[in-house]
C-alpha cells in the first residue's frame, strides 16, 4: 500500500535489540468495485522493525511512502490488524 | 592403636584405622586410604579395639600434626549439631572446617601478608646502615613513614626488597601483622561525614581500658546504658539477651561496649552477621573502636588462605574479635567469652544445604557450653526468639528509641496503587517526593525486590512466556547484558529475538526489576544521579564497598536498590525510602511470609531518616488497610508479634510446636511422592506424639530439573520430635530410595 506518514512514533528497541518504529500511514486511493470506481480512505497502524524502522527513522510527517508487508493482529486481546512492514519506499518528500 | 576417623561421606559411622606411632588426640587431621583413593579425616575416637577383623583394618596412612587439632570443644559443639540435624558426624565436622583443612595433603600454611616495624625496628636509625644498603634505607623509610606494608609493596620497592625483609625480619626489627594498618575512613554517626582527615588510630586516645579510643565514641542513651550495664554485669555465665531495638536505635554501640567489657577481661568475641556484604561495614566499626585488637572477619569470600589464616589465628586465640557470616560460628575460640548475632532473625543465619543447621540456633547452643552469654540482636526478632523472650527462657532488653537525638522513628505513608496509574510501576506521589528530595539535596531509596529487568519475557502475540525448562520459575529478563536467566537453577541463555512460538519479534518485557526501575527514573528525572546497587551491579569485587562509598559521599540522588541495601547501612542523608509493590507476600503459602514481609519493610523504612534530617517510608501496595501495614505505620512489632503468634497458636506451627521436613526430590514427581509415602508408613505407634502429614510438592516444585516435594513431621515436645527422628532416619535409609535423593530438615524454614 501506499500513503502518507501522518504519526511517527519514537524508536524503541525489541528485547533483543532490534530497533522499532511504529507510525501511521494515510491511505486515499481511488478503486473499482464491482465494475464502478469509488474513494478509498484509510488510516493504518504500521510497525517497522529492523531495517526497515532503520528506514522509518528518515521519514518526516507527510512523507509519501509506499510499503510492503504482511498484516496481523495487534496483539492477543487485540483484533485490530497492524500493517508490519518488510519493504519501504519514499515516493516523494513532504513540501 | 585403633582410630576411630570421621570422614567427609554421607554415611553416619565412624572408621576404623591402626595406628602405630606416638599418641593422636581427638581433633587431629589424618590420611587414610578409603576405598580406591585417599581421604582425609578427622579422629574423633582413640581406643584399643575394633569390631572389625584385624586384617580388614588398614593404616593410617599419615598423621597431620602441622595445626592443633580440632579442639574438644568445638568437638562436642559438631557432636551435637550431627544429632539435632541427624546429619552425619564425618560430613557435619567437614562442613565446620576451612576447605584448606579439607585437602589431603599437609598444610600450607599461609605466608604472612602485612609486615610492621617491631618496637626495636622503630627505634633504629636509618643512618646505622652502610651507606651502600640503599633498598634497605629505603624500605626502612617506607616502613617508618606508614603503619604497614603488603607484602606485594615491599617487593615492588625493589627486586631485592624482599631480602631486606627478611634481612630485618632476622634483626628483630620487623614483624608480621594480620591486618593492614589504617582502613578507609567509614563515616560514622558522631564523626563529620566523609573527611579524608587522619585515621581514627591518630585521633585516638589510650582509654581506660588500655584500648586506644576513638574519640568520637558516641554517648549512650539511657537504654543503651541499661543495655549495655545489664549484659556487662552477667558476663560470668550463659544468658540468652534479646537485644530489640528499633531501627537506628544504636545495637552497634551497645555490642561495642559489651565487647570492650569483654576484651578487658581477656575474652575472645564472635560477632555472627547475616551476610558478607555486612563484615566490611561492622568490620570498620570495630576496627575504629578497638585498633589494638583488630577483628578478623571468617565468610566464604575469603580465599582458601585468607580464612585458614584467620581460622588459625582465632584457634590460638591470637585473634580477640572474629566477625564472620554463619561459618564462623564454628571457630575454635579458647577464650571465648560472647557472641553476638546481629540481625539474629535473618534466614540467612540457617543453612539451607549439606548440615542444614541454623547458625543463630548453634550460637545459642554453643554460648551454653561454653557457659558465655550470648547477644541476640534485631529490630524484628524472628518470632521464635521473641516468643521464648516472653516465655522468660531469654532476657528481653529493649532500645525503643533512635539513638540520634531528634531522629524519629521515618513517617510511613502508603500509596495505594489500586487506584493511581503508574509509569513503569512508580506512582506519581512517590515521583513527586523523589523530586522533592533531589530538590533538597537529600537522598532517596527506592526499594525493590527484584533484581533484572523484567520479570516477564512474553510474547503478545500467542501468549508464550519465558518459563525456565529446569525449574517451576520463569526466566528473568536481564536486558543490559541481554540476557534471560533463571534465578533458581542459572539458566543463563540468550535473550531469543523472535518468540519461539510463534516467531514474533516485538516480545513484550513484563513487570518491574532494578534495572528498569533505574532505565525509568533515569527517563523522568534526567538531572539525577541515580545508582542501581543489586546483586549484579554488586558481583565484581570491591564494587559493593565503592558503591556504599558514593552514597555515603553524597555522589548519588536516588538509590535504586534490593534486600542488598535493606540491612545495617546507615546513609545519612537518606530521608526517603520508597518501596516498590511489596504484595506479593501477601498472600503466599508459606506461614513466615507475613513476619519475613513485616521485618524486610521495617529493615529498610530504618534507613530513612537516621540522623538529623527526619525519614519518610512511601510503600505502593494494593492493600493500603492491611494490618500488617497498619503496624508497620506504627512502628508496633511487639503489637505484631503478638498478632502473628495468636495465629500461630491457633494454627499450631512454631513456634508452638517443632517440625521437621523430610525433603525428597527425583527427576519424576512419582518416585519422590512413592518415596514419601513410603517414609510416611515407617511411622510406628510409638510415635504417638509426633504428628505426620501427608506428602506435599514443594512450592518451588521443579528446580534444576529436579522436582521436590516434602513430608513435615511435628510435635509439641522437641525432645519426642527428636527422638522420632533419630529412629525414623535409620528406618529411612534401610529404604529403597534409587533416584530419590533425601535430607532431613530440622526446624525447617522454607518449604
Amino acid at each position: 500500500m501506499s500513503g502518507e506518514v501522518i504519526e511517527i512514533g519514537v524508536l524503541r528497541h525489541t528485547p533483543a535489540g532490534l530497533p522499532v518504529l511504529n507510525v501511521r500511514v494515510a491511505h486515499v486511493s481511488e478503486q473499482v468495485e464491482a465494475g464502478s470506481k469509488r474513494q478509498v480512505q484509510c488510516a493504518v497502524p504500521v510497525i517497522m522493525i529492523g531495517e526497515p524502522a532503520k528506514a522509518g527513522l528518515k521519514l518526516k510527517i507527510g512523507d509519501r511512502v509506499s510499503l510492503q508487508g504482511f498484516l496481523s493482529r495487534r496483539g492477543l486481546n487485540s483484533p485490530q490488524l497492524v500493517l508490519h512492514v518488510n519493504k519501504i519506499e519514499l515516493i516523494e518528500e513532504e513540501g | 592403636m585403633i582410630l576411630r576417623v570421621a570422614l567427609d561421606v554421607p554415611l553416619n559411622t565412624l572408621f576404623d584405622y591402626s595406628w602405630q606411632g606416638s599418641a593422636v588426640a581427638i581433633g587431629t587431621r589424618v590420611l587414610v586410604p578409603f576405598g580406591p583413593r585417599r581421604a582425609v579425616g578427622v579422629v574423633a575416637e582413640v581406643t584399643d579395639q575394633s569390631a572389625l577383623a584385624a586384617d580388614r583394618i588398614k593404616a593410617v596412612s599419615r598423621v597431620f600434626t602441622e595445626v592443633p587439632p580440632l579442639p574438644e570443644e568445638i568437638f562436642r559443639l559438631l557432636r551435637f549439631c550431627s544429632d539435632y540435624y541427624h546429619h552425619p558426624l564425618g560430613e557435619t565436622l567437614f562442613n565446620a572446617l576451612p576447605t584448606a583443612m579439607r585437602q589431603t595433603k599437609p598444610l600450607t600454611l599461609p605466608k604472612a601478608e602485612f609486615f610492621r616495624l617491631s618496637a626495636t625496628g622503630r627505634l633504629a636509625d636509618p643512618a646505622t646502615l652502610p651507606a651502600r644498603a640503599l633498598v634497605k634505607r629505603r624500605l626502612l623509610l617506607r616502613l617508618r613513614e606508614v603503619d604497614s606494608l603488603r607484602r606485594e609493596e615491599i617487593a615492588a620497592l625493589s627486586p631485592s626488597a624482599p631480602a631486606a625483609l627478611k634481612a630485618f625480619i632476622e634483626l628483630g626489627w620487623v614483624e608480621e601483622c594480620s591486618v593492614h594498618g589504617e582502613p578507609p575512613p567509614q563515616p560514622s554517626p558522631a564523626s563529620e561525614g566523609g573527611s579524608n582527615g587522619p585515621s581514627p588510630r591518630l585521633r585516638g586516645e589510650v582509654g581506660r581500658g588500655g584500648q586506644m579510643h576513638d574519640r568520637t565514641i558516641p554517648p549512650l542513651t539511657p537504654a543503651q546504658e541499661q543495655a549495655v550495664y545489664t549484659i556487662n554485669g552477667a558476663l560470668d555465665e550463659f544468658r540468652v539477651w534479646l537485644l530489640h531495638g528499633v531501627t537506628g536505635s544504636g545495637k552497634t554501640e551497645v555490642y561495642l561496649r559489651t565487647v570492650e567489657a569483654v576484651l578487658q577481661r581477656g575474652g575472645q568475641v564472635l560477632v555472627l552477621v547475616p551476610e558478607i556484604n555486612l563484615t566490611p561495614q561492622l568490620e570498620q566499626r570495630f576496627r575504629a573502636r578497638f585498633p589494638a585488637s583488630p577483628p578478623l572477619s571468617l565468610h566464604s569470600n575469603l580465599s582458601g588462605g585468607e580464612r585458614l589464616k584467620n581460622y588459625l589465628a582465632a584457634q590460638s586465640g591470637q585473634a580477640q574479635i572474629v566477625l564472620g557470616t554463619r561459618l564462623a560460628v564454628f571457630t575454635p575460640l579458647p577464650h571465648l567469652g560472647l557472641i553476638i548475632v546481629d540481625e539474629e532473625h535473618d534466614a540467612s543465619f540457617k543453612q539451607q544445604e549439606g548440615l542444614r543447621y541454623s547458625a543463630r540456633d548453634v550460637a545459642v547452643i554453643r554460648a551454653k557450653q561454653a557457659n558465655v552469654p550470648v547477644v541476640l540482636g534485631s529490630a524484628t526478632p524472628a518470632l521464635e526468639t521473641w516468643h521464648n523472650a516472653q516465655a522468660g527462657r531469654y532476657t528481653l532488653l529493649s532500645l525503643p528509641e533512635r539513638a540520634v537525638s531528634g531522629a524519629a522513628p521515618p513517617e510511613i505513608h502508603f500509596i495505594d496503587t489500586g487506584r493511581l496509574k503508574l509509569e513503569d510501576g512508580l506512582s506519581d506521589p512517590l515521583l513527586a517526593a523523589l523530586r522533592e528530595r533531589i530538590a533538597r539535596g537529600e537522598q532517596s531509596l527506592v526499594f525493590i525486590n527484584r533484581r533484572g529487568y523484567a520479570p516477564v519475557l512474553m510474547c503478545g502475540q500467542c501468549g508464550w512466556i519465558s518459563a525456565c525448562q529446569r525449574c517451576s520459575g520463569r526466566l528473568v529478563a536481564h536486558l543490559r547484558e541481554r540476557r534471560l536467566r533463571c534465578h533458581h537453577c542459572g539458566h543463563d541463555s540468550r535473550i531469543p529475538s523472535a518468540c519461539p512460538s510463534c516467531g514474533n519479534l516485538d516480545l513484550t518485557l513484563l513487570g518491574q526489576g532494578t534495572q528498569r526501575v533505574e532505565e525509568t527514573l533515569e527517563r523522568l528525572l534526567p538531572d539525577a544521579r541515580i545508582l542501581r546497587v543489586d546483586r549484579d551491579s554488586a558481583r565484581r569485587k570491591h564494587a559493593l564497598p565503592a558503591m556504599l562509598k558514593q552514597i555515603h559521599d553524597g555522589e548519588v540522588d536516588v538509590v535504586v536498590g534490593t534486600q542488598l541495601l535493606a540491612k545495617g547501612h546507615d546513609f545519612k542523608k537518606l530521608t526517603l525510602v520508597g518501596v516498590d509493590n511489596a504484595d506479593g507476600a501477601l498472600y503466599s503459602a508459606d506461614f513466615r511470609a507475613a513476619e519475613r514481609l513485616f521485618a524486610q519493610l521495617m529493615q529498610v523504612a530504618g534507613r530513612a531518616g537516621r540522623a538529623e534530617l527526619p525519614g519518610e517510608v512511601l510503600i505502593q501496595t494494593q492493600f493500603p488497610g492491611h494490618p500488617l501495614f497498619m503496624a508497620l505505620q506504627r512502628h508496633d512489632f511487639p503489637g505484631f508479634a503478638e498478632s502473628q503468634l495468636a495465629e500461630r497458636r491457633q494454627a499450631d506451627f512454631p513456634p508452638y510446636c517443632y517440625q521437621a521436613l523430610l525433603r525428597a526430590e527425583a527427576p519424576a514427581m512419582e518416585k519422590v511422592l512413592e518415596f514419601l509415602r513410603a517414609a510416611a508408613e515407617q511411622v510406628s505407634e510409638a510415635d504417638a506424639q509426633v504428628t505426620v502429614f501427608d506428602p506435599t510438592p514443594a512450592l518451588m516444585v521443579r528446580v534444576a530439573g529436579k522436582e521436590r516435594a516434602h513430608l513435615l513431621v511435628q510435635s509439641a515436645s522437641r525432645a519426642a520430635l527428636q527422638a522420632f527422628l533419630k529412629n525414623w532416619r535409620e528406618r529411612l535409609e534401610a529404604l529403597e530410595s534409587r533416584s530419590v535423593r533425601w535430607t532431613l530438615d530440622v526446624d525447617p524454614l522454607e518449604f
